[in-house]
């Protein structure tokens, strides 16, 4: 398999994500992490079936001249279950910043009990 | 085509959805209509079984390789008729505490059709979906409390599932682009006859990696006893009993989709290593929730040392464990939720007096200890039996094993001092309580006695669990001098080492710092990092 310029890049941005959830010390922090880690493994997707000189898959579109579909319908739910989770996240995270005033792990930590 | 298994995704969520519109008090009284219909479909499935079994179903007019597919086996049904009973029972439990408010009822429903949607799927992106929307589902229902502590156990639940998603994606992209299909079924055959390469053994690490999450395999095992500890009553008995089975069940049908593991005796060790780590944090608790939360992920370790191995008899103890374990584990979270609701305190200390106050919860609740503890006679004994038997060719493991019994025993008998009379110390904590005999309603006694007597029907008549899943189950004797001997020797040695190590003091310092360790989210995202790397050398 040829790996293309691009997909060293994209590989770069999954590492960059999992690399901020194993150091980042707040929690909107890690919740950006997530999302970074998600979208270059959406990148990464739609990139290693992208063929060039093929054309979207939409209906006037000859079947052989288009790409294949099924990853880019796989891709907008994921992008879609992504959102809820980040929203969820976040939402929790405001309640959690009310009850305790910080948003850092460690902090949160230390007032276990 | 044959739309039976559809109505178990949708019954509970459009009735979900029916009592989320209607607000009304009679309207919440629909979870038992649907439920009632749930049952009635599953009568009719175990039926019509021998029909439908192996038979694909794909929504809509596309073809096998890029549809929605269900297919229902025996596994499947297993888990169908263990979900819909363990149901009925946290519904009628929860009505209690829960009954007159709509949207608890609302998202416990609609968990239930995405469960049970988790359960038939067969195709790689819907389990996906499924996994995902099980998470965001349940971690709404820990946080349902609204205090501080339950936020954060449900902000750590739902964000390291959803980072363990994520390799579960990165993993079945590349299956995709190996086989170019979505089909579980249709992606086994073409991954048989692929040679193994580097692709294949990534794809499986990453897939394999992701589940270990969702079932609290040892790095990762952190956000369960948070969230088990904080939830309400009614969900922590669904989240021990049953969702920590989902990632279990998804573990199989990893296995299964490459054809056994790649990584050798790996899954064997990480039971054992996860097995003993939720004892060792079991023995170090205090809170009476917190104790039974580790007591999960330790039972999950003895469970992955079962079906670590999908070719021996010893896949057969570790589901004989699964089923056992959810029942039992089900009633000692529901009694604790009892025992909680009336004392008003969480702490082992505080709580004195359970034998006098609650008889009968009290007996249920010894059948329960007995059982997780592998007593002869009850029904955690039978899986134990069976993998201890496969085990007594590697003496190192089987002694391993013994000492997680053993640990298994001291926390248990730990956990029994609630049941001692009252002590001055203890009324000073809790003096609402001095003197009262409290009997339950009928809704909380029903549950928790249905469970205890399953703990014992499923000892005698394992033999129906072996119908069910159409298994041949190695023989199990339930009376053998041997290993009674061997019961009865580790509780001797289990009270010796409670009543002059526990119970004294020498020991404090050491169990209040294993109690203080907190492990933060970033160091477990780290650890399930480290987890993937380790997968990854054992593969080569």
């Amino acid at each position: 398999m040829h790996i293309s310029l691009e997909t060293f890049l994209i590989l770069a941005i999954i590492l960059t994500g999992f690399v901020g959830l194993a150091t980042a010390k707040n929690i909107i922090r890690s919740i950006i992490c997530l999302n970074i880690t998600q979208t270059g493994i959406i990148l990464l997707f739609l990139s290693l079936v992208f063929k060039p000189g093929m054309l979207p898959p939409v209906m006037p579109t000859p079947l052989a001249a288009m790409v294949d579909p099924t990853p880019q319908a796989l891709v907008i739910t994921t992008i879609v279950i992504g959102a809820a989770i980040t929203s969820l996240a976040l939402m929790m995270s405001i309640k959690i910043f009310h009850h305790y005033g910080t948003l850092d792990w460690n902090d949160l930590s230390r007032r276990e009990g | 085509m044959f739309t039976l298994p559809l109505f178990l995704v949708f019954i509970p969520i459009v009735t979900a959805i029916f009592i989320y519109i209607l607000e009304k008090k009679w309207g919440n009284y629909l979870v038992f209509v649907a439920q009632s219909f749930m049952s009635y479909i599953f009568l009719r499935l175990i039926l019509v079984f021998p029909q439908i079994n192996n038979q694909t179903i794909v929504l809509g007019d596309w073809t096998l390789a890029s549809g929605i597919a269900l297919k229902i086996d025996n596994l499947s049904l297993a888990f169908i008729g263990l979900s819909i009973f363990l149901w009925w029972l946290v519904l009628l439990y929860a009505w209690e505490f829960h009954g007159t408010d709509n949207k608890f009822l609302f998202f416990l429903l609609f968990l239930e059709g995405t469960f049970m949607g988790l359960l038939m799927v067969n195709d790689l992106f819907s389990f996906f979906i499924f996994i995902d929307i099980i998470t965001i589902l349940s971690s709404i229902l820990v946080v349902y409390k609204k205090d501080g502590w339950s936020l954060r156990s449900g902000l750590y639940y739902l964000l390291i599932n959803s980072m363990g998603m994520l390799t579960y994606l990165l993993g079945f992209m590349i299956i995709y682009m190996l086989t170019g299909t979505l089909n579980w079924d249709l992606a086994t055959t073409r991954l048989a006859a692929l040679p193994p390469t580097a692709a294949v053994t990534t794809a499986y690490v990453l897939m394999s990696a992701s589940v270990t999450v969702k079932a609290a395999f040892f790095p990762t095992f952190n956000w369960l006893s948070r969230a088990h500890g904080s939830a309400p009553a009614s969900i922590s008995t669904l989240l021990s009993g049953l969702l920590v089975k989902g990632g279990l069940y998804g573990f199989i049908r990893i296995q299964e989709l490459f054809g056994g593991s790649p990584l050798g005796d790996f899954y064997f060790y990480l039971g054992f290593v996860t097995a003993l780590t939720g004892i060792i944090f079991a023995i170090s608790q205090k809170d009476i929730k917190q104790i039974l939360a580790f007591h999960t992920i330790s039972q999950v370790g003895i469970m992955l040392i079962g079906i670590s191995n999908i070719q021996t008899d010893i896949y057969y103890g570790g589901l004989i464990h699964l089923f056992n374990h959810a029942i039992f584990k089900s009633l000692l979270f529901m009694g604790a939720g009892v025992i909680i609701n009336h004392y008003r305190t969480r702490r082992l200390t505080e709580i004195r007096g359970v034998l006098k106050r609650f008889p009968l919860l009290s007996v249920a609740m010894f059948v329960g200890i007995l059982s997780i503890t592998g007593t002869p006679f009850f029904s955690g004994y039978l899986g134990k039996y069976v993998i201890t038997h496969e085990l007594e060719a590697r003496p190192f493991f089987y002694y391993l094993f013994q000492l997680i019994n053993l640990g298994t025993m001291v926390s248990f008998m730990k956990f029994s001092q609630i049941f001692f009379p009252d002590t001055e110390k203890s009324l000073a904590f809790t003096p609402h309580m001095e003197g009262k005999h409290i009997p339950l309603k009928a809704q909380l006694n029903i549950p928790i006695f249905t469970l205890a007597f399953t703990c014992i029907f499923l000892t005698f008549g394992y033999s129906f669990l072996g119908d069910l899943l159409q298994a041949e189950f190695p023989v199990i004797h339930l009376v053998e001098s041997k290993k009674m001997l061997q019961w009865a020797v580790l509780a001797t040695l289990a009270f010796l080492i409670t009543r002059y190590l526990i119970f004294t003091d020498r020991i404090t310092p050491l169990m209040h710092r294993i109690r203080e360790t907190k492990i933060p989210f970033y160091n477990t995202a780290y650890m399930f990092i480290l987890l993937i790397a380790t997968m990854f050398l054992f593969a080569l």
